[in-house]
């Protein structure tokens, strides 16, 4: 609404009673199509998205499944780091990974995440071999944890030492 | 203000007259005295995660911002509703309060969630369909706090505002079971009610974060919709003094 202050006496009361309705309804048309136009890329962002996150990764056994069609195609990757299989390599680390018992053999280029250990789960970006085998070439590793969490064992040994002078049969074992 | 402008307005109504009561200033107190437990058991007496190590004391602020948030997109939905149904002033503004702190709560969860993620994922960020639609909340909520102050008559205003307001609440529902439809790099809930996978110092102090933000978060809206409402007042009485002009105006001419 106009609210600027009169500045002449040429400006009538049923002028400006009529003006104020027609003027609301000007401004509203192309802010209206604004939001319409933000609203519909919103929404065209959000599918495609959501789209693209629903094949977010292949766990070991699908890509194997599909190691024909995947060729040298780059896509993620998920499974367990296979114990007793990681083995540092000059420019990165090598392992396997098994999802569902089907394994795959990992290299990967470059140094790890810190929580990176075996039988945890990780999440490869790369691609497999040119060679046709089930090996997959990986340069990019993130570490997925999952939504339990537990005390650290240090922790209790921490304890342990700070109470290191009670005999150990008196001694509170972690639950 | 004079009470002679107060009468003017719309002395029926029985709104806020400050941003501050006795009240809200004893909450306060009770917010950072909360805050303060919540360092001390978030970063001091609880343990260290078995696999994360310290970064797990990230999720006592995590967690409990990402809920509020959503708490905050609710309260926006039905306050929008209500506007929309009975073209009540006060609950546009509890709307407009809910929106803006939703908004700050989300920043923050994307904010904790990026230097979580670094030291665990090994990653700041991936578009995965928690994140992404996370992101979508965020930007649903600038979007409507964006829309609100286009220019416009307040009716208006406040009536595109609630359109966007009620997007919400799908968005919200998206997120939250994100990592049961879609397989995500980020792992499901934690708490759910078939259980707790966290247990002793560490779900307390999980529970101090929940306490603690759930306060500050309950001080926020209230002390942003006495803003918003003196705001109104103060757009109000500058509406009063123009008609009053142009009447004095009508009187001379």
């Amino acid at each position: 609404m106009e609210l600027t202050p009169r500045t002449g006496p040429d400006s009538e009361g049923g002028e400006a009673s009529s003006a104020a309705p027609r003027k609301k309804r000007r401004v509203s048309f192309p802010a209206l199509a604004l939001l319409v136009a933000v609203i519909a890329i919103g929404g065209f962002v959000m599918v495609k998205a959501l789209g693209s996150a629903t094949t977010f990764y292949r766990n070991a056994d699908e890509a194997v499944a599909e190691r024909n069609e995947l060729g040298v195609k780059r896509f993620r990757l998920q499974g367990t780091v296979v114990p007793g299989t990681v083995e540092q390599t000059g420019d990165g680390v090598t392992f396997e990974i098994s999802y569902n018992g089907v394994p795959i053999t990992i290299h990967h280029v470059g140094d790890p995440p810190e929580m990176f250990k075996e039988s945890e789960a990780v999440l490869l970006e790369g691609h497999f071999d040119a060679d046709g085998t089930n090996t997959y070439n990986s340069d990019l590793m993130i570490v997925k944890h999952s939504e339990v969490y537990k005390e650290k064992e240090s922790e209790r040994i921490k304890q342990a030492e700070v109470n290191g002078q009670v005999p150990v049969t008196t001694m509170r074992s972690g639950s | 203000m004079t009470t002679e402008t107060v009468g003017s307005v719309e002395a029926s109504d029985s709104g806020p007259t400050s941003t501050g009561s006795r009240t809200t200033m004893i909450l306060g107190i009770i917010t950072l005295i909360s805050l303060g437990v919540l360092v001390l058991f978030g970063l001091i007496l609880s343990p260290a995660d078995a696999n994360q190590g310290e970064a797990v004391r990230i999720m006592y602020v995590h967690v409990p911002s990402a809920t509020l948030s959503y708490v905050g997109c609710f309260l926006t939905a039905i306050g929008s509703v209500v506007y929309l149904w009975r073209k009540s002033r006060w609950w546009e503004l509890v709307a407009y309060a809910g929106a803006e702190v939703a908004a700050l709560f989300t920043a923050l969860t994307l904010a904790t969630g990026m230097l979580w993620g670094r030291p665990t994922w090994g990653v700041f960020w991936v578009w995965d369909a928690r994140l992404t639609s996370e992101a979508m909340l965020m930007l649903l909520l600038l979007g409507y706090l964006a829309v609100r102050r286009l220019a416009a008559d307040y009716e208006v205003r406040a009536k595109r505002a609630a359109i966007v307001g009620l997007l919400l609440v799908p968005n919200v529902f998206i997120v939250r079971q994100s990592v049961q439809w879609w397989r995500t790099l980020h792992q499901t809930p934690t708490l759910s009610l078939s259980g707790a996978e966290i247990q002793g110092l560490m779900l307390f102090s999980l529970f101090t974060g929940f306490v603690s933000i759930t306060l500050v978060f309950i001080w926020m809206v209230i002390h942003r919709f006495r803003v918003a409402w003196l705001e109104e007042q103060v757009d109000a009485e500058g509406l009063d003094t123009a008609i009053a002009e142009r009447r004095a105006e009508g009187l001379v001419s």
